[in-house]
């Protein structure tokens, strides 16, 4: 074993700074570890390699124990949002040869930690579900007839239903971190969803704008853009929310109509 | 919301969730928007407090003290340097917000960096155009 190892090492030394990637991944196992720890890892790469791949291969090869959510490994399924090198990202859109050496692999900031990159989702999903995202018209549509919604209504809203739920920004955003009242970014681009669609009427629009602009509502947002910088969809739910406080202003201020 | 169905997991702690200091060298233009805005805001207010106590000898003291004051306090060179910084402060908290004055208007948002670096180099051009005021 010894010996071919050796007689292969020169061959190899010549392609390893290139061919090889160390990852330092966070390792928190609650029945063993009191306490979370960096282990690193050397890898192999090749081109083309997203972290998530990276991950995998190392699960594969050199620790089994090592958790990871993922799913569609194609950067539509949500499920893989962690924290690469000071940024909130998911692996498997993230190539390991463009983040630099080490690849530092953390689960998302501000989330709690279920084992190694797993975080508790589910206060996410509370934030996302206080502010109801789901269709509420105001009427029923005349006999026979369907919700229709015009394609300009629609182009509104683009942007903010591509959002996957993967928390990147809800983990960036200070706001949030240091409120548990206020929505965050994702919840609030998907208030936005609702609030633009001109289906739902003029007194569904109204009760949203009040429930969202309570004092852990939008006026929250400090403009940071950490949610925009981060979203892997490209969803800026900070344009959102200034565009939903700007109305919140203007419905409050009537005396110049 | 439903605290229940939340799983059993590690709290990374408070100061893991507000900081994330560790990582300063990877924020973003619009944190350091932020991170300048709040301290040049403590810079603005902390000054306020002084020049109400300076400003205060004239009414509790008279005349002449006050004058007496104001005139030992601007020939030390630390004041006047002291003068530029709090300039400059001032400057680019005002710059800056306008910035955020656009963004509640929902204008430039999509080009929030450019508008930050602007508002630097008008600072830093507006600073520097000052300088001789300070120190003359």
């Amino acid at each position: 074993m010894a010996t071919t190892e050796e007689t292969q090492k020169p061959d190899a030394a010549t392609a390893t700074d290139e061919e090889t990637a160390t990852l330092e991944v966070f390792r928190y196992v609650p029945e063993e570890d009191d306490e979370p720890y960096f282990e690193t890892f050397e890898i192999e790469t090749f081109e083309g390699m997203t972290v998530l791949d990276a991950l995998i291969k190392i699960r594969d090869e050199q620790d089994p124990s090592l958790t990871i959510r993922h799913s569609c490994r194609m950067a539509r399924c949500g499920s893989d949002a962690v924290y690469i090198n000071g940024t909130q990202r998911l692996a498997c859109n993230t190539q390991v040869r463009e983040v630099g050496d080490p690849v530092k692999v953390e689960p998302l900031p501000r989330f709690d930690v279920i084992r190694d990159l797993v975080v508790e989702m589910n206060e996410f999903y509370d934030r996302m579900e206080s502010v109801e995202p789901w269709f509420q018209p105001d009427h029923e549509p005349e006999t026979g007839e369907e919700y229709l919604q015009s394609p300009e209504n629609r182009r509104n809203i683009d942007t903010v239903l591509d959002c996957i739920w993967c928390g990147a920004c809800t983990s960036s955003c200070s706001p949030a971190a240091t409120d548990s009242d206020f929505p965050g970014p994702a919840a609030l681009a998907k208030a936005y969803r609702f609030y633009k669609d001109e289906r739902e009427g003029e007194e569904t629009r109204k009760r949203r704008l009040e429930m969202l602009e309570s004092s852990h509502g939008i006026y929250r947002c400090h403009t940071q853009f950490n949610c925009t910088e981060v979203c892997p969809k490209g969803i800026s739910p900070t344009e959102a929310i200034m565009e939903m406080s700007r109305d919140a202003v203007k419905e409050k201020l009537r005396f110049w109509r | 919301m439903s605290q229940d169905r939340r799983v059993e997991s590690y709290d990374r702690g408070r100061i893991e969730d507000v900081g994330r200091w560790k990582d300063w060298a990877k924020h973003k233009p619009g944190m350091w928007a932020f991170y300048l805005h709040r301290f040049t805001g403590l810079v603005l207010s902390f000054y306020l407090v002084m020049h109400l106590a300076v400003l205060g000898t004239g009414f509790w003291l008279g005349h002449e003290e006050y004058t007496a004051i104001l005139q030992g306090l601007e020939s030390l060179y630390i004041v006047r340097v002291l003068e530029i910084g709090l300039f400059a402060a001032f400057v680019f908290h005002a710059l800056n917000g306008i910035r955020i004055v656009m963004f509640d208007m929902t204008i430039g948002l999509d080009i929030q960096e450019q508008l930050f670096y602007l508002s630097i180099a008008l600072s830093f051009a507006i600073v520097v155009a000052g300088v001789p005021f300070f120190l003359l």
